[in-house]
C-alpha cells in the first residue's frame, strides 16, 4: 500500500478546509429540511426549525446528527405535519438512517426519489394519508431493516421490487388498498420477521413467497380476499410466534402440520371458510394464548388435546358446526379466561370442573344443545363477567356460585330447562346491565331485590312460571330500557311505581293475571317505544294520556283484557303507531275517525324501515303476537315491517270512518265481532298492502265497494255474517278467493264464489277474465284469422265425414253463444 | 390487535341471536327470491332467520306451517320461477301475475299436487306450457295469458277434470285446441290471439300440433 505522506504545516488547513465542508453540508442539509417545511401547512412541531435559531439544524426539534454533523435520523411521529413529500429533497440527507414520520397528516403520493437515501435502514411512513402506488425504487433501498408504510390509502400492486431488500425483517403495508405483486418475480424475504399485509386487496391462494420467509415470528395476512387452502408447508415456519389469517376466503381443512408451530402465541384463523375437524396436532401449542376459529364450517368434536394447551387464555370457535361433547380436558387449562363456543351443534354436559382456575371473565354456550346443570364454580375467581348460555337444554336451578358473581354484567340463560327459584342474590350482582331468564321453568315470585340493579338496561324473566305481584321496587332500575315479564302467572296490579322507569322503552306485561287500571304514572315513560300490557284482567279506560303523552309509541297492546269506555281519539296524537291492538276488550262507541291521521300508517314501508335503522332494541328485543292469517303469531324481526288495527270483539257501533282507508300502509285491519253499521268504506281499495280484511260478524250493510279488487295482495278475507248485498265483485285477486265461506251469512250476496247467481238487476261487473274490452275485439279479429287457415284447411274432411261436421257446427254454436253474451254485457 | 379483541368480546355480546334458519319451504321460497328482482320490495319481509315462512308478507300457512298460498300479485317483480317452488308440496293458490317474470315455466311446478289455483298471466314467461301440470289433479283454475308462450297445448290436460277455467289467450301458441274433458266448456275467447293456433281439435285426421 501506497503511504501518504503530509508535511506537518499543512494539518490546520487540512482541517480548516475539511470543517467548512463539513459545515457547509450541514447548511444543504438544514436549507432542505427549511424548504420543505415552508411547503406544509401551519407546522407548529417545527418551530424549532430556523437558522435563526440554529444554523446547525441538529439542535432542530426531531433531527439527530452523527459525530461529523450530519444528519442521520429524523423522528417526527404525532407531529400534526399536514402536507406532501414532494419537496423534501432526499438527495440532499445522503446519511439519513431512519425516517420517521408516523401518524402524521401527509398525502400525495410517495416520491420515487425516496430511494437516494441510499443508507436508509428505518423509514415508517405510516398513519398517513399516502396515495397511489408504492415507488418500486424503495426496493433499491438495500440498508433497510424496517419498513413501515400501513394505515395509508396507498393502491396498485405490491411492486415486486420490494422483494430485493434483502435485511429487511420488519415489513408491513397493511391497511391500504394493495394488490398482489408479481409473485412470479417476487423473491421471498430471507430475513424478515414480522410480516404484515392486512386489511388489503390480496387475491388468490396463500401467497407463495411467504411460506419461504424462514425467520417469520409474525405474519398477518388478516382481512384480504385470499382464498383456497392453508398449505400444509406454513408447519415449516417454525418460528412463528402470531399468525393471523381470519377474514379471508380460505376454505379446505386446517393443516395438522400447524402443531408443529410450538412458539405459536397467537392463531387466528375466524372468518373464513374451513371446514373439517380441528386438527389434534393443535393440543402441542402449548405457547398459544390465544385461539381464535369463530365463523367458519369447522365440524367433528373438539379434540381433547385441547387441554394440552397450557397457555391458552382465550378460546373461541363460535359459529361453526362443532358436535360433540365439550373435552373435559378444557377443564383443566390453567389460564383460561374466555370460552366462547356459541352457535354450535355442541351437546352433553358441560365439563363439571370448568371453572375450578377461577379465571373465567366470558363463557358462552349459547345456541347449542348443551344439557344437564350448569358447573358449580363458574364464577369461583368472581372474575365472570359475560355468562350467556341461552337456547341450550340446561337443567337443575342456577349454581350457587351465580348467586355470589359480584361482576358479572351480562348473565343470558333464556330459553332452557332451568328451574327453582330466582334466588334473590342476584340482586347483589349490582354491576349486571343484562339479564335475560326467559322461557325456563323458574316459579315462584319474582326477587324484591331485584331492584338493586341500578345498572341493568334489560330485564327478560318471561315465559316461566313465575307467580305473586310485579314488585313495586322494580321502579328503581333507573337505567332499564326493556322490561319483559311476560308469559307468567303475575297478579295484582301493575305498580305504578314502573312510571319512575324513565329510560324505558319497551314494557311487556302481557298474558299475566294483572288487574285494575292502566296505572296514570306511566305517563312519565315517555320514552315507551313498545307497550304490550294484551291477556291480562285490566280494566278501565284506555287512557287519554298514550296519545298524549307516550309520543314515541309503535306499538301498543292491550287485547283481552276488560278494558271499557271508548278509543280515545287522542291516540290519532302517536305519529309513530304502526301496530293498534284493542280486540277482545268492552270497548263501545264509535271508531274515532281521527285514526285516519296515524300518519305512520299512512307511509309506504321504506320511509318506515329509514326511521326504524337506529332502533336497535326495537328489532332484536320486542316480540309480539297478533292474530295473523287465523292464528297467532309472534313478529320479533321483522316487527318494524307490520301495520296493522285489530279492534275485534268488542261493542263498536255506527259506520267504519271513511278515513280509515287513509292508512294506506295496513297490512292487517280487524273490524270483525262488532257492532259496526253501515257500509263498507268505498275506496276501501286505497288500503294496496292489505293483506289480512276481516269485518266479519257485523251489520255491514249494501254492496261491497268494487274497488276492493284493486288489493291485489289480499290472501286473508273474511265479511261473512253481515247484512251486505248484491253483486260480489270480481278481479285478479277477488277470484282466488273463491272460498265461500268468507262472504256466508250475508243473504243478499250473489255470484262468485257463491253458488247463488245474481239476477240481471244485480248491477255489478263479473269478469273472470282481465283483458280489456279493446282488447277482447282484437282477440276475436286474430282468432277469425285464425279459423280461416284452420277451417278451409280442413274443409274438405268437414265435407266427407259426416259427425265432425256436426261437432263442428256445434262449437259454432259456442262461439256465437260466447259473443252473445258477451256483447249483453258490454250494453 | 386492540380492535380485535373488542370485537371478539363485541360477539360474545350478541352470543343471544339464534342462528336459525328457515324451514325448506322457507328456502324454496328464498332461492325464488335470490334471481328475483324485487325494486318496490315486496319481499322485504321475508327474513330467512325466521324459522318458517309462514310470517313473511304475501305467504300463507295451514295449522301445520305449511305454505298454502302465495300472493304475489302486481308486484313489480322480475326474473325467473324457481324450479324449487315446486316442493310447496301443500301450496293451493300461486298467485304471481301482473310482474316481468320471465323465461321457462319450470316443469317442477307440476310437482304442486294440491294447487287448485295458478295464476302466472300478465307476465313476460315463454317456452311451452309443461306437460307435468297434467299431475295437478286439484287445479281449477289455470290463467297463462298474456306471456309469450309457445308450442301447442299439451293434451295431458284434458285429464284434469277439476279444471274450471282455463285462459291462454295472448301467447305464440300453436298446434289446435283439445276439446275433450273440461276443454269442452272453455269459452273460446281463454284461446284468443294465439296467431298460429288453428281452432279446435278435429280428432283423427290432422296431429293436434299441426302447425307448430
Amino acid at each position: 500500500m501506497k503511504r501518504v505522506h503530509i508535511q506537518p504545516f499543512l494539518l490546520p488547513l487540512l482541517l480548516f478546509f475539511f470543517l467548512s465542508f463539513l459545515e457547509a453540508g450541514a447548511q444543504s442539509e438544514a436549507q432542505a429540511l427549511l424548504k420543505w417545511k415552508s411547503s406544509l401547512f401551519q407546522p407548529d412541531a417545527l418551530s424549532s426549525w430556523s437558522l435563526a435559531n440554529s444554523t446547525s439544524p441538529c439542535r432542530w426539534f426531531g433531527v439527530r446528527c452523527n459525530s461529523a454533523g450530519s444528519i442521520v435520523q429524523l423522528s417526527l411521529p404525532n407531529a400534526n405535519l399536514n402536507g406532501t413529500l414532494d419537496e423534501f429533497d432526499f438527495a440532499s440527507l445522503p446519511s439519513l438512517t431512519k425516517l420517521d414520520l408516523n401518524a402524521n397528516l401527509l398525502n400525495g403520493s410517495i416520491p420515487s426519489n425516496i430511494s437516494a437515501l441510499s443508507n436508509l435502514a428505518s423509514l415508517d411512513l405510516s398513519s398517513n394519508s399516502f396515495v397511489e402506488s408504492i415507488p418500486p425504487e424503495i426496493g433499491q433501498l438495500s440498508e433497510m431493516l424496517d419498513l413501515r408504510l400501513y394505515h395509508n390509502n396507498l393502491a396498485g400492486p405490491i411492486p415486486y421490487q420490494l422483494s430485493n431488500l434483502r435485511n429487511v425483517r420488519h415489513f408491513d403495508l397493511g391497511s391500504n388498498h394493495l394488490e398482489n405483486p408479481d409473485y412470479t418475480k417476487f423473491t421471498p424475504l430471507p430475513s424478515v420477521t414480522n410480516l404484515s399485509l392486512y386489511n388489503n386487496s390480496l387475491t388468490g391462494k396463500f401467497p407463495p413467497f411467504v411460506l419461504n420467509c424462514t425467520n417469520l415470528t409474525y405474519l398477518d395476512l388478516s382481512q384480504n380476499n385470499l382464498s383456497g387452502p392453508i398449505p400444509p408447508e406454513i408447519g415449516s415456519a417454525t418460528k412463528l410466534q402470531s399468525l393471523f389469517l381470519y377474514s379471508n376466503n380460505l376454505s379446505g381443512p386446517i393443516p395438522p402440520e400447524i402443531g408443529r408451530l410450538a412458539d405459536l402465541q397467537m392463531l387466528d384463523l375466524s372468518e373464513n371458510f374451513l371446514s373439517g375437524p380441528i386438527p389434534r396436532s393443535i393440543g402441542n401449542l402449548t405457547q398459544l394464548t390465544s385461539l381464535v376459529l369463530f365463523y367458519n364450517n369447522l365440524n367433528g368434536a373438539i379434540p381433547a388435546e385441547i387441554g394440552n394447551m397450557t397457555a391458552l387464555a382465550n378460546l373461541d370457535f363460535n359459529t361453526n358446526q362443532l358436535e360433540g361433547e365439550l373435552p373435559d380436558t378444557i377443564a383443566q387449562l390453567p389460564n383460561l379466561e374466555l370460552i366462547s363456543v356459541f352457535n354450535n351443534n355442541l351437546s352433553g354436559g358441560i365439563p363439571r370442573d370448568l371453572g375450578q382456575n377461577g379465571h373465567l371473565i366470558g363463557v358462552s354456550f349459547s345456541n347449542n344443545s348443551f344439557s344437564g346443570e350448569l358447573p358449580p364454580d363458574l364464577c369461583k375467581g368472581f372474575a365472570l363477567q359475560h355468562f350467556t348460555a341461552d337456547h341450550n337444554n340446561f337443567t337443575g336451578s342456577l349454581p350457587a356460585c351465580l348467586r355470589n358473581c359480584p361482576g358479572i354484567l351480562r348473565l343470558r340463560l333464556g330459553s332452557n330447562h332451568f328451574s327453582g327459584s330466582i334466588p334473590s342474590e342476584l340482586g347483589d350482582a349490582t354491576q349486571l346491565t343484562y339479564l335475560d331468564l326467559s322461557e325456563n321453568k323458574f316459579t315462584g315470585p319474582i326477587p324484591t331485590n331485584l331492584g338493586n340493579l341500578a345498572q341493568l338496561t334489560y330485564l327478560d324473566l318471561s315465559k316461566n312460571k313465575l307467580t305473586g305481584p310485579i314488585p313495586t321496587k322494580l321502579g328503581n332500575l333507573a337505567q332499564l330500557q326493556s322490561l319483559h315479564l311476560n308469559n307468567n302467572s303475575l297478579i295484582g296490579p301493575i305498580p305504578s311505581e314502573l312510571g319512575n322507569l324513565a329510560q324505558l322503552q319497551s314494557l311487556h306485561l302481557n298474558n299475566n293475571n294483572l288487574i285494575g287500571e292502566i296505572p296514570s304514572s306511566l305517563k312519565n315513560c315517555k320514552q315507551l317505544v313498545v307497550v304490550d300490557l294484551g291477556d291480562n284482567g285490566i280494566s278501565g279506560n284506555i287512557p287519554e294520556w298514550l296519545g298524549e303523552k307516550l309520543s314515541s309509541l309503535r306499538v301498543l297492546c292491550l287485547r283481552s283484557n276488560m278494558l271499557s269506555g271508548s278509543i280515545p281519539p287522542q291516540l290519532s296524537l302517536l305519529s309513530s303507531l304502526q301496530l293498534l291492538g284493542l280486540a277482545d276488550n268492552n270497548i263501545s262507541g264509535s271508531i274515532p275517525q281521527s285514526l285516519g291521521n296515524l300518519t305512520a300508517m299512512a307511509e309506504g314501508m321504506q320511509e318506515r324501515e329509514k326511521t326504524t335503522n337506529s332502533l336497535y332494541p326495537f328489532y332484536y328485543s320486542n316480540s309480539i303476537s297478533i292474530v295473523w292469517k287465523g292464528r297467532e303469531a309472534a313478529f320479533q324481526k321483522t316487527l318494524s315491517l307490520v301495520v296493522g288495527i285489530d279492534l275485534s270483539g268488542n261493542y263498536l257501533r255506527h259506520a267504519i270512518p271513511t278515513e280509515l282507508t287513509n292508512l294506506s300502509g295496513l297490512v292487517f285491519l280487524n273490524l270483525s265481532r262488532n257492532l259496526l253499521d253501515g257500509s263498507i268504506p268505498e275506496m276501501i281499495g286505497n288500503l294496496k298492502n292489505l293483506e289480512i280484511f276481516d269485518l266479519s260478524m257485523n251489520y255491514l250493510s249494501g254492496a261491497i265497494p268494487p274497488s276492493i279488487t284493486s288489493l291485489t295482495f289480499l290472501d286473508s278475507l273474511n265479511l261473512s255474517n253481515n247484512h251486505l248485498s248484491g253483486r260480489i265483485p270480481s278481479g285478479n285477486q277477488l277470484q282466488t278467493l273463491d272460498d265461500p265461506s268468507i262472504y256466508s251469512g250475508n243473504s243478499e250476496l250473489c255470484g262468485f264464489p257463491l253458488t247463488k247467481s245474481c239476477s240481471s238487476s244485480q248491477a255489478s261487473d263479473v269478469q273472470l277474465s282481465t283483458d280489456d274490452d279493446d282488447e277482447k275485439i282484437w282477440v276475436y279479429l286474430s282468432m277469425g284469422l285464425g279459423f280461416v287457415v284452420a277451417f278451409w284447411g280442413f274443409f274438405g274432411i268437414l265435407f266427407f265425414k259426416r259427425s265432425l261436421r256436426l261437432a263442428y257446427f256445434r262449437y259454432i254454436d259456442d262461439i256465437y253463444d260466447s259473443f252473445s253474451r258477451r256483447s249483453m254485457r258490454n250494453m | 390487535m386492540a380492535s380485535r379483541v373488542a370485537l371478539v368480546s363485541f360477539l360474545l355480546l350478541l352470543a343471544a341471536a339464534p342462528a336459525m334458519s328457515t324451514n325448506y319451504e322457507g328456502e324454496a321460497l328464498q332461492a325464488l327470491r335470490a334471481r328475483l328482482s324485487d325494486p318496490s320490495n315486496a319481499l322485504q319481509s321475508w327474513n330467512p332467520s325466521l324459522v318458517n315462512p309462514c310470517t313473511w308478507f304475501h305467504v300463507t300457512c295451514d295449522v301445520r306451517n305449511r305454505v298454502i298460498r302465495l300472493d304475489l300479485g302486481n308486484s313489480n317483480i322480475s326474473g325467473p320461477l324457481a324450479p324449487e317452488l315446486g316442493r310447496l308440496q301443500d301450496l293451493q293458490y300461486l298467485e304471481l301475475y301482473g310482474n316481468n317474470f320471465e323465461g321457462k315455466i319450470p316443469e317442477e311446478l307440476g310437482n304442486l299436487k294440491s294447487l287448485i289455483s295458478m295464476d302466472l298471466y300478465g307476465n313476460r314467461l315463454e317456452g311451452e306450457i309443461p306437460k307435468s301440470f297434467a299431475k295437478l289433479k286439484s287445479l281449477r283454475f289455470l290463467r297463462l295469458n298474456n306471456n309469450k308462450l309457445s308450442g301447442s297445448i299439451p293434451r295431458e290436460l284434458v285429464t284434469l277434470s277439476n279444471l274450471k277455467v282455463f285462459d291462454v289467450s295472448n301467447n305464440d301458441l300453436c298446434g289446435t285446441i283439445p276439446i275433450d274433458g273440461p276443454f269442452a266448456t272453455f269459452p273460446i275467447q281463454s284461446f284468443g290471439n294465439n296467431s298460429r293456433l288453428n281452432g279446435p281439435e278435429l280428432q283423427g285426421p290432422v296431429p293436434y300440433d299441426f302447425g307448430c
